[in-house]
């Protein structure tokens, strides 16, 4: 019976999690895509980081109302905000430093950070654990 | 206060209570209701399939709508609840007349926490628990940033998402028993209790 449960709680957050990542990777492809399509549009560097952020906030807000029935409106909203803040940047910063991107590389790009987001926070969940597990021994 | 939460009520369920995922956690966490029960803003009722049956409850709410949605849930619980509107910064029962007190996702919601776990403590028997289940600001710098700026957004609406319940309950008076972190550190499933005065 108890491992009965044990296995749905197991299989449960299994379930979640790849949901996460995937979620996580789809924010980051279509953040970075839409900093990429910014970026192409030749404006000044300031006014392009200004615009492609707001857009790619705003795709990140849409999507993580679509899935918050789903996956949880905080456990969407907050982790896919960090994702759509922080990956786009990257695509800034190679294109300051003079590396124009194209299409697949900006999709590649923003893939693997929503990867090392999901895994940041997966590392940042044990670290929680185990810090309210020391504090408060049951 | 309560005109806002009844436009909230209509999406309530779809978008907000995240049932599906948080259900389990929720459900571990009301199996500990004990003696008379209040249930701190129930909302549209989704919680209420997580009490454990048989309990004596009184659940309240300051929306009308969300009472009204939250009916036919509270008529299918095989135990006593009465729903009742309430204002949670000013209840309506007698000192030390609960035996647990209980929320979900309550204190990012009322506009005065410290208030709460002031007629919380005062409602609460001594040594009456006190079961939370609420979502907290990140102590991780990047988490916490971003729950500040999801408040800027989100307050309009009556939602904070950057309380920090726990010390507000500590602060409070109350003996914070266990945190179990259900997201992050940003959802999490507190148990408490009103100590006894020696």
């Amino acid at each position: 019976m108890q491992r009965d449960l044990a296995a749905k709680t197991g299989f449960r957050t299994f379930m979640f999690n790849c949901g996460d990542c995937l979620f996580l990777i789809v924010v980051g492809v279509i953040a970075t895509g839409v900093m990429h399509m910014v970026h192409h549009l030749g404006w000044h560097i300031v006014l392009t980081l200004a615009v492609g952020m707001v857009a790619a906030m705003f795709a990140q807000m849409l999507l993580a109302h679509a899935v918050a029935p789903v996956l949880g409106s905080i456990e969407s909203m907050v982790p896919s905000m960090v994702a759509a803040m922080i990956i786009p940047m990257a695509v800034c910063l190679l294109e300051l430093a003079g590396i124009s991107l194209n299409n697949s590389s900006a999709v590649i790009i923003g893939a693997t950070g929503g990867i090392g987001v999901f895994l940041l926070l997966r590392l940042y969940a044990v670290r929680c654990r185990k810090c309210f597990c020391a504090l408060y021994k049951s | 206060m309560a005109t806002i939460w009844d436009k909230r009520a209509r999406l309530y369920d779809t978008f907000e209570a995240s049932d599906l995922r948080r259900g389990p956690a929720r459900e571990a966490l009301f199996r500990e209701m004990t003696g008379r029960v209040l249930f701190v803003a129930v909302g549209t009722g989704m919680d209420i399939k997580h009490f454990p049956p048989g309990r004596e409850i009184v659940a309240i709410d300051i929306s009308e709508e969300m009472l009204r949605r939250a009916a036919p849930r509270a008529q299918k619980y095989p135990g006593e609840l009465r729903l009742v509107r309430a204002d949670a910064l000013k209840l309506c029962f007698a000192d030390e007349s609960f035996d647990t007190v209980a929320t979900s996702c309550t204190m990012c919601s009322v506009p005065d926490p410290q208030q709460v776990f002031r007629e919380i403590y005062r409602v609460l028997r001594p040594g009456g628990k006190l079961l939370m289940f609420e979502h907290v600001r990140s102590r991780n710098p990047v988490l916490g940033l971003t729950l500040d700026l999801m408040t800027l957004f989100t307050r309009r609406n009556g939602t904070a998402m950057n309380r920090r319940t726990v010390e507000t309950a500590i602060a409070a008076n109350f003996h914070i028993t266990n945190v179990e972190p259900v997201f992050l550190d940003i959802i999490l499933a507190v148990r408490g209790e009103k100590l006894r005065e020696n």
